[in-house]
């Protein structure tokens, strides 16, 4: 039987009149790696918040069978969190860092984290600020990935990082964390910086899911064609639910239609996140 | 225990004022013992030799330089009780400053512990280092004479450093702590203005009640408190505590 890590029923959060969460309902379940994509302001932080415990909704909310709001500091025992690559202390040195984490992580695994920093130029007796952005970001998915747990999330993790490092953060999560028996949770606005390495993606709009969808499943629902053509497309059963003319040619998303009724106009492919996501939330 | 050590080592190696004043004034104290045998501070004096062996002689010299050296543990104490009451004004603020709270919140440490462990560098680590620093500076001056030295002035200082403790050092810190963690730019001067606010309006409107009898005298006042000052000074103690943890576990 699959693990569910996460399950949440009908939650929603108001702050004041502002209905910032609707009814929201997502189980996150093991083997996942799943993108909360949503612009700013839509919700997905503040659903991030729930999830760790800092605020108060309603509805229901569990996490690992726990409600996360009376157990934060249980629960962080369970799972890993990155709030903000940027924010290691910099008067640190590397070494005392691990040992913290090692000191106060009861799944840091100090063998594990010294393997991983091998593949990297930090030394143990560098000081953190003196690091680069990347390195920085690199020792604190190194102190992260060490600790032995099933689940992780992301906050916005990559946030103003070249795309370098960007993309080396991903792989590094892959290849270092990920397993069938674990599940990762990234919360982004930009949903480039993550589209490659999800298995799942769940968009959120003024505070409603407007889109959970495995991506293997994406393909056979969606299509996009691209035509040079000018047609209209009259007929409901083949209605584009999104299109846009570029200069040279135009583009249409399709929801539950079949690619062959679409081969006679242009080219027919799978569309990106991008285009989903945008052609979802206009 | 094993995290609260690693909270406190994370303390001292963050701020490095704690241990770095203490070495400071131990320095200092080496240089005057320095000047004093061949610096400008040295007596071109020789005992007359009928003298040299005559034990009230020693003991009138040695009294000279234990009343000197008492001042200077006095400024030991409230040297290191002003570090520990800056310390305790930037802690809790500098962790959001530099966003590190945002990584320590991410480890399983419960902030109450983490607003205990900063209570303890105030209200232990710091008093024991006054403590150390005192006995240093006496083996500094005194040699192995720092014993007798010693036993007599800590029966009396340690008694009085616990008074210190509980009737100055911890509402101070704990105002510091609660500063220093719902301060949005500066809670050097929440600390400082807040009070003085509130005196003023204690003396032009209440009567000073508020003055005589909470805030009282808290600097020179502990060889004459009562229990009414003592016991509300424990209370907002707890209460500004209590409000820091509260406040640190609602940031995000």
């Amino acid at each position: 039987m699959s693990k569910t890590f996460v399950e949440i029923e009908n939650l929603s959060k108001q702050y004041g009149s502002n209905t910032v969460l609707r009814d929201i309902n997502l189980t996150i379940g093991e083997g996942e790696i799943v993108g909360l994509v949503g612009p700013n302001g839509a919700g997905k932080s503040t659903l991030l918040k729930a999830i760790m415990g800092l605020i108060k909704y309603s509805g229901k909310l569990s996490i690992f069978d726990k409600d996360p709001s009376r157990n934060r500091t249980e629960l962080l025992k369970n799972m890993s969190y990155i709030a903000d690559v940027a924010s290691l202390p910099g008067w640190m040195k590397v070494k005392d860092l691990l040992e913290f984490v090692e000191q106060t992580h009861p799944k840091f695994n100090m063998a594990r984290a010294k393997e991983l920093l091998q593949d990297t130029p930090i030394q143990l007796n560098s000081r953190i600020e003196t690091l680069s952005k990347g390195m920085k970001t690199r020792l604190h998915l190194v102190a992260i990935l060490s600790i032995n747990t099933d689940f992780l999330v992301l906050d916005e993790p990559t946030l103003g990082l070249d795309v370098l490092v960007r993309r080396d953060f991903q792989d590094r999560l892959v290849k270092d964390y990920y397993t069938q028996n674990r599940s990762i949770l990234i919360t982004t606005h930009q949903i480039d910086e993550v589209e490659s390495i999800l298995t799942r993606v769940v968009f959120i709009k003024e505070g409603l899911i407007t889109l959970d969808i495995k991506i293997a499943e994406l393909k056979d629902r969606y299509s996009k064609l691209i035509t040079t053509q000018n047609v209209v497309f009259s007929d409901p059963a083949l209605k584009p639910i999104y299109q846009r003319a570029l200069p040279e040619h135009s583009e249409l998303i399709f929801r539950d239609v079949e690619a062959s009724a679409l081969t006679e106009y242009g080219q027919v492919v799978t569309p990106s996140l991008e285009d989903l996501f945008v052609a979802i939330n206009v | 225990m094993k995290v609260m050590l690693a909270l406190l080592k994370r303390e001292i190696l963050e701020h490095r004022n704690i241990w770095f004043v203490p070495v400071i004034l131990v320095g200092i104290a080496i240089l005057v013992r320095l000047s004093l045998v061949f610096g400008n501070l040295s007596v071109d004096f020789e005992l007359p030799s009928q003298l040299q062996l005559d034990d009230q002689v020693d003991s009138v010299v040695n009294s000279v330089l234990a009343r000197g050296l008492n001042w200077m543990n006095t400024i030991i104490t409230m040297t290191i009780m002003v570090v520990a009451c800056f310390y305790t004004l930037s802690c809790l603020y500098n962790e959001r400053q530099d966003e590190s709270i945002l990584f320590w919140r991410s480890l399983p440490v419960s902030d109450t512990t983490t607003v205990i462990s900063k209570l303890l560098i105030a209200l232990v680590v710091a008093p024991l280092t006054v403590v150390v620093c005192q006995i240093v500076v006496a083996f500094v001056f005194f040699g192995l004479g720092a014993f007798d030295y010693l036993s007599v002035y800590l029966s009396g200082s340690l008694a009085l450093l616990l008074k210190i403790i509980i009737w100055s050092l911890l509402p101070t810190v704990a105002w510091c702590l609660f500063c220093s963690e719902v301060a949005k730019k500066n809670p050097f001067l929440l600390a400082f203005v807040a009070p003085m606010l509130l005196w003023v309006i204690d003396s032009l409107f209440l009567n000073g009640v508020i003055g005589d009898n909470i805030m009282v005298n808290r600097w020179f006042g502990f060889n004459s408190y009562t229990s009414v000052p003592l016991i509300s000074g424990l209370i907002l103690s707890a209460v500004f505590i209590s409000l820091a943890i509260v406040k640190r576990s609602q940031r995000i």
